[in-house]
């Protein structure tokens, strides 16, 4: 095809009166064009690296390692250009604001704009797919990332995170900080960044996503004049991680001068399907379990609360993709045990005397709510959309399935997840608890 | 397209924009009141308590409860300065009726003001008419808990600091939440007077952005605040101080490993203030984005921080700079703000720079339209306070007209008040090590 699309298909969901339009570029790129009647224009181009790609099998197959932190330092590198103009300024001088960040198993760049999309848009492509590194320029950024670091390592919350995921799991690399430490970071250098970019910044590793008042054909023009539309095949292979069901610690404990102690409780979930149309409903299924269980609607949250031992609600969530799964909980509490020891036993009497209906009900209509709110927001819908393609499964259905998840699905998941060796509690103490 | 203001009781106004854009519509419900350091944390305490539980919901679970089944309602609660103003009350946020699954009847708009009807008229009380002790008591314990708990986040508390001492002879510079021995000292009793009195000279100001027709939002609140005083109480002042005649200083030690560099400076230029537009723009080349002066100085030239940012407190004619960096680089960072500060004083900004920032605010400006929550962001203020009718469109042509000089005399209108240190104490390898 002229146009360099090797497949199209448009995905709708008329009673919300919502579509978007998926494209495959000859050049491997994912294109995702969401049309919306807003002034916002927000787009993402996101890169198949994260923190979790650490390590990895080269095109030869030999174990590859980074120090930690590389997928987030050369994030930062990557807005420096060859002509000395910062791509940061490039967007300013066109009125728009750009941005990017790094998670476990991506890195996005991305911009929002009222106008001069074009322009825009070309940029972003442009500096994701052209590298330039020098040793001045990565050295000059290993002291903001350093404060960076130190920034979060201050926090207690961050901390209980990351001991938590440490917890967890044995060998697998989403035990490691996105950011890495001051440590790991002194290891990365020009030489370490061009090999990355060599190997995971190509476009058959991008999907780019764009919603606003835009069409699909002013999108496959800026990409059709900035993406060369010769495939070339991944040069890496993710690694797998062989992790046992249960967790390496049921305990993660620190000392901080906190007032009071900030605690993370985590589920691993090893139980992972190779099938995404599985993975998506086992999504809505734990979704709404954790709606069940920790909301401040249900029995214990609101129990712990009217009982002092939490002095707020709970923050909560699972997510899942095809290399991890994980369900957290946080809070603040004097007693970080009995909260522990109460949520167990209060999912062994919902397994005994099953879920309540009225709550598996609640639930469902909460979470068909929250999809739907988030359909106001441009920002949203891209992150969203992206991160269920990323995972092989499509969004706009999602509001479906959510009304389709059956009373004994969730049950199921219920007995089969949420068993107390697949657990750890993580607690930052204050440190006049230490003994 | 500007809001229209009904007059729900004299005491009650509601402003309202009807669009279809949207599938969420936004409500919120707010008290204006003078920011006060004794009466500020009553008040903050005693909506801590109405969310408890009430006549017909008696626990916070059946509260949840309530508005979960309207599909996921949210009922969150603002409590904000605005000047020397607190800003306190419920924002209710539901989805639009046809964005419900097909063949559900519910209002969530008519339920989620039934709850807070609720809330605000009836809440759980005693025999005596009393707000009960048991409730009363575990917000004191949870809000104590709150209170204590501000040092987890090193960054809001310098920032909370810094206006605690600059704007310690102000309402500003109260705390809203107050502080641990005074809100121990709140008794049941109290309490129950103080709802008594706030909802007989409250001014109370409604907004709303969706689908729902005004005239019927107006008949709803109509019926919410069918006892409502006969009089709005007057709107509060907010007093704006000159810069004083020496910068202060205070420096506090913290166990964290990374300083908080807070400079508070006086502007006194607020969002009525002819130079208002210039002000902000001015910000944006100072400390407002990843491409000013603080940013591409601090950050990028000097490799100080990884936060470094400036911005206006406009109801307050205040601005502040705020930045992470190493408690060794504390006079380096210093010197290096106040000396782009001067620069911008006496030197005109480029063309471009100039260009780059006027483009900023327009995008922002633009996308003022594009959600419910961003549409009141943009008016309430404007509206409630200043009774402004500068619409966005109105907003960017002025943002255009703005030339190099008048940058310049509102960067000269920004003098410095409190350097705010938070000392961190704490080594990098201590840090490492642990």
């Amino acid at each position: 095809m002229s146009d360099h699309i090797i497949s199209r298909r448009v995905l709708r969901n008329a009673r919300l009166g919502e579509r978007y339009t998926e494209l495959l570029h000859s050049s491997g790129l994912r294109i995702f064009v969401y049309p919306k009647k807003c002034s916002t224009i927000y787009a993402v181009l996101e890169v198949g690296l994260g923190s979790m790609d650490s390590e990895y099998l080269d095109a030869q197959g030999n174990e590859q390692t980074m120090p930690e932190g590389t997928a987030h330092y050369l994030e930062h590198k990557m807005f420096e250009n060859e002509d000395g103009v910062n791509s940061d300024l490039k967007f300013s001088a066109r009125g728009a604001d750009a941005n990017a960040f790094t998670s476990y198993d991506r890195t996005a760049y991305l911009f929002n704009c009222t106008s001069g999309l074009r322009a825009c848009l070309s940029e972003l492509l442009r500096f994701v797919t052209h590298p330039y590194f020098t040793e001045e320029s990565v050295e000059r950024e290993r002291g903001i990332i350093a404060e960076e670091i130190r920034g979060a390592a201050d926090h207690p919350w961050e901390r209980a995170y990351s001991q938590l995921m440490k917890a967890m799991y044995k060998t697998h690399t989403v035990r490691n900080e996105i950011a890495g430490s001051e440590r790991s970071i002194a290891g990365v250098t020009p030489e370490l960044l061009y090999r990355c970019t060599d190997t995971f910044y190509i476009p058959s590793n991008m999907s780019l996503a764009v919603c606003g008042d835009v069409t699909p054909a002013e999108i496959l023009r800026v990409v059709n004049e900035c993406i060369p539309p010769e495939y070339q095949p991944p040069r890496f292979v993710r690694k797998t991680f062989d992790e046992d069901a249960h967790v390496v610690n049921e305990r993660a404990i620190s000392y901080m001068p906190v007032p009071k102690p900030v605690f993370y409780i985590g589920l691993k979930d090893t139980d992972i399907s190779p099938d995404p149309a599985k993975r998506i409903h086992k999504d809505a299924c734990m979704t709404l379990l954790f709606e069940l269980i920790f909301s401040m609607s249900g029995k214990l949250c609101s129990e712990l609360y009217e009982k002092g031992v939490i002095s707020y609600g709970l923050y909560y969530g699972y997510s899942i993709c095809e290399r991890v799964a994980t369900g957290t909980v946080s809070g603040e509490s004097e007693d970080p045990e009995a909260v522990f020891a109460a949520l167990l036993s209060y999912i062994e009497e919902l397994k005994a005397n099953g879920i309540p209906r009225e709550d598996f009900e609640r639930c469902r209509r909460v979470e068909y709510g929250n999809f739907v709110s988030e359909l106001d927001s441009p920002e949203n819908i891209v992150n969203m959309l992206l991160s269920f393609a990323d995972d092989g499964s499509e969004m706009l259905s999602y509001a479906q399935l959510m009304e389709s998840v059956t009373y004994e699905q969730v049950t199921e998941y219920l007995h089969r997840c949420f068993i107390k060796e697949n657990m750890c509690l993580s607690v930052v103490y204050p440190e006049d608890m230490q003994e | 397209m500007i809001p229209s203001l009904y007059k729900i009781t004299p005491a009650v106004n509601l402003r309202a924009i009807r669009t279809d854009r949207f599938k969420n519509a936004q409500l919120s419900i707010s008290f204006i009141l003078p920011a006060d350091r004794e009466l500020s944390p009553l008040t903050t305490l005693l909506f801590s308590v109405l969310r408890r539980g009430t006549e017909q919901y008696p626990t916070i679970k059946d509260l949840n409860y309530a508005l979960d089944m309207q599909y996921g309602a949210s009922l969150s609660y603002r409590n904000s300065f605005f000047g020397d103003c607190q800003v306190i009350g419920f924002v209710l946020e539901t989805l639009g009726k046809r964005y419900l699954p097909a063949g559900e009847q519910t209002d969530p708009l008519e339920s989620g003001l039934h709850l807070i009807e609720q809330m605000m008229f009836h809440p759980l009380k005693d025999e005596q008419g009393i707000l009960r002790r048991d409730i009363v008591e575990s917000e004191i314990k949870n809000t104590c808990d709150d209170i204590r708990a501000q040092v987890n986040d090193a960054r809001s508390y310098a920032h909370m600091r810094l206006r605690e001492c600059m704007c310690a002879d102000e309402p500003y510079g109260a705390s809203l939440v107050g502080k641990v021995d005074q809100i121990a000292s709140f008794t049941p009793k109290m309490l129950t007077e103080h709802h008594k009195t706030l909802l007989q000279s409250a001014r109370i100001e409604c907004f709303y952005v969706g689908s729902d027709d005004p005239e019927r939002v107006a008949v709803l609140l109509g019926k919410l605040f069918a006892h409502a005083p006969a009089q709005q109480a007057p709107m509060p002042r907010t007093h704006i101080l000159p810069p004083p005649a020496q910068m202060r200083r205070v420096t506090e030690d913290m166990p964290v490993a990374q300083g908080k560099l807070e400079i508070g400076f006086r502007t006194g230029i607020t969002p009525d203030h002819p130079d208002a537009i210039a002000q902000s723009v001015f910000n944006e080349i100072f400390g407002g984005t990843s491409v000013s002066r603080l940013f591409m100085n601090l950050r990028e030239k000097h490799s100080l921080c990884y936060h470094c940012y400036s911005a206006a407190v406009a109801h307050k004619g205040l601005l502040h700079v705020s930045c992470g960096i190493l408690p060794q680089n504390q006079q380096m960072a210093e010197k290096e703000i106040f000396a782009q500060l001067e620069h911008m004083q006496t030197k005109l900004v480029s063309k471009q720079e100039l260009a780059m920032a006027q483009k900023s605010l327009i995008n922002v400006l633009r996308q003022c339209t594009d959600s419910p929550a961003a549409l009141q962001s943009y008016w309430f203020g404007r509206q409630v306070f200043y009774g402004s009718t500068i619409t966005p469109e109105q907003c960017i042509a002025r943002v255009k007209a703005v030339t190099a000089q008048d940058v310049m005399r509102a960067a000269r209108a920004v003098v410095p008040d409190t350097v705010y240190f938070l000392n961190g104490t704490l080594s990098a390898e201590e840090v490492q090590d642990e």
